[in-house]
């Protein structure tokens, strides 16, 4: 998981943040713990934070806090999922996924009237991956299966969808956090998904009305 | 709590399992062999909870050692108390000596005598009168710390807030070498007032470094300002 790391300070300068904000936004879990990475350098130890993701998250609260508490955001930005059920159309309406997914999450699981968060992740993460175009709809079928049978455990941490690929044969897999997979030099790396971003951008499209 | 719960009271010595309850009172002497759910848990005497505890109100007059998490709405400790994991609460007021060998996590804090911590801790208020030490990081709203000499030398390893505020106790005719100090590796924090802290990096805003600091690097954005008995090594405006 190779990423680009911003240090503290020039995060401060960057966003125009004090130390204050960005403790309590710690605090109120609006920034996972996992992101604080510590390094030793010449000046003592620095904390960095995996660049792109904290500065989008950082824009995010500062655009959001305003209208909204700072708990609501944490729910938001949680990997918890939310009490929500939605239908069908609604699903549709508030472009979660595209038709052509739901007919095929139809196909797999049978016609459904409403969608609970762990369904409505299913068929989100099916639409990302099959959007990637990297992966067959045979295949993307593994990785339903095997979401819907981990969901549980993977309830309330931060993990990654990985789906491998050597010499024809496939297969995914979840890690989490914080972990780090290395592989032989004949897999392929098909797909790789956080899934905390997806549950994130998912109850987005869920609140956005 | 739902109806129909009973209450416990151990006089004298006792064992009991778990379970919920309504009130559990310890006179005496007291261990509890399970996890324990209840409105109330009082402690007069010596205890120990070999399990979870997970309280409305803790009230512990006494001794009392808790061998799981603890996690309660309100917690006031007179006497000393061992808390061997991670300890959530409301309100939490300790008069005497505690010992978390976990994270601590609360909303209001306040201490007047001795903490250890072995892990973090995180506050929206903390207060400490007498001598703490954090292993840990301490994250706070507020940090309110004042120095006392006869509990020793207090120590943090990085305090991160948005105010801090750290007074020693005034002593006539004692030098500033042999008074109570606070040692920190790293503060962060919107508002800094300190005095007798040695650290290695202060980082803040508006940053005051009154009487015995001794500091190896000060970085701030708007104000500075440095007491004549201070010793800053190198300061830097960003």
């Amino acid at each position: 998981m190779e990423r680009e790391l911003i240090s503290k300070k020039e995060l401060l300068e960057r966003t125009g943040i004090s130390y204050g904000q960005l403790y309590r936004w710690k605090r109120k879990k609006l920034i996972p713990e996992d992101w604080f990475i510590r390094k030793s350098t010449f000046t003592g130890q620095e904390t960095f934070f995996p660049r792109e993701r904290i500065l989008e998250r950082i824009h995010k609260i500062l655009s959001m806090k305003d209208s909204h508490s700072l708990d609501e955001l944490a729910d938001q930005f949680s990997p918890n999922p939310a009490e929500i059920a939605l239908s069908a159309d609604e699903v549709l309406k508030r472009h979660i996924v595209s038709k052509t997914t739901l007919d095929y999450f139809y196909e797999q699981t049978g016609a459904m009237e409403s969608f609970t968060f762990d369904k409505l992740l299913q068929v989100y993460v099916l639409e990302q991956i099959l959007r990637t175009g990297a992966i067959s709809l045979d295949e993307a079928r593994i990785v339903l299966a095997a979401l819907a049978d981990h969901y549980d455990q993977l309830q309330g941490k931060s993990c990654e969808l990985l789906f491998i690929r050597k010499f024809g044969l496939a297969t995914c897999l979840f890690v989490t956090a914080p972990g780090e997979v290395y592989f032989e030099k004949d897999v392929k790396v098909a797909i790789r998904l956080p899934l905390a971003r997806a549950i994130e951008e998912l109850k987005e499209k869920i609140n956005a009305t | 709590m739902a109806e129909g719960l009973h209450d416990i009271v151990i006089n004298g010595s006792g064992e009991t399992n778990g379970g919920r309850f309504r009130k559990v009172v310890i006179r005496g002497d007291g261990s509890i062999h399970g996890k324990i759910e209840c409105a109330a848990f009082i402690n007069r005497g010596t205890s120990t909870a070999f399990h979870a505890v997970q309280a409305g109100k803790i009230k512990i007059t006494g001794q009392s050692l808790f061998r799981g998490d603890v996690s309660a709405e309100r917690m006031g400790v007179v006497g000393q108390t061992t808390f061997e994991r991670a300890v959530t609460v409301g309100r939490m007021n300790v008069i005497g000596e505690a010992d978390i060998r976990g994270h601590l996590k609360g909303e209001t804090v306040k201490i007047r005598g001795k903490v250890l911590i072995a892990g973090d801790v995180e506050a929206e208020s903390f207060t400490a009168i007498g001598g703490l030490s954090i292993a840990g990081m301490l994250n706070a709203g507020t940090v309110d710390i004042g120095l006392r000499r006869y509990v020793g030398t207090s120590e943090a390893k990085e305090v991160g807030c948005e105010n801090l505020r750290v007074r020693a106790k005034k002593w006539l005719f004692v030098p500033d070498v042999a008074k109570p100090a606070l040692t920190v590796e790293l503060i962060e924090a919107d508002v800094i007032d300190i005095e007798a802290t040695r650290a290695k990096v202060v980082r803040g805003n508006r940053v005051r470094i009154g009487a015995g600091c001794d500091i190896d690097l000060v970085e701030y954005k708007q104000e500075l300002e440095i007491h004549p008995r201070a010793a800053v090594k190198e300061k830097r405006k960003i």
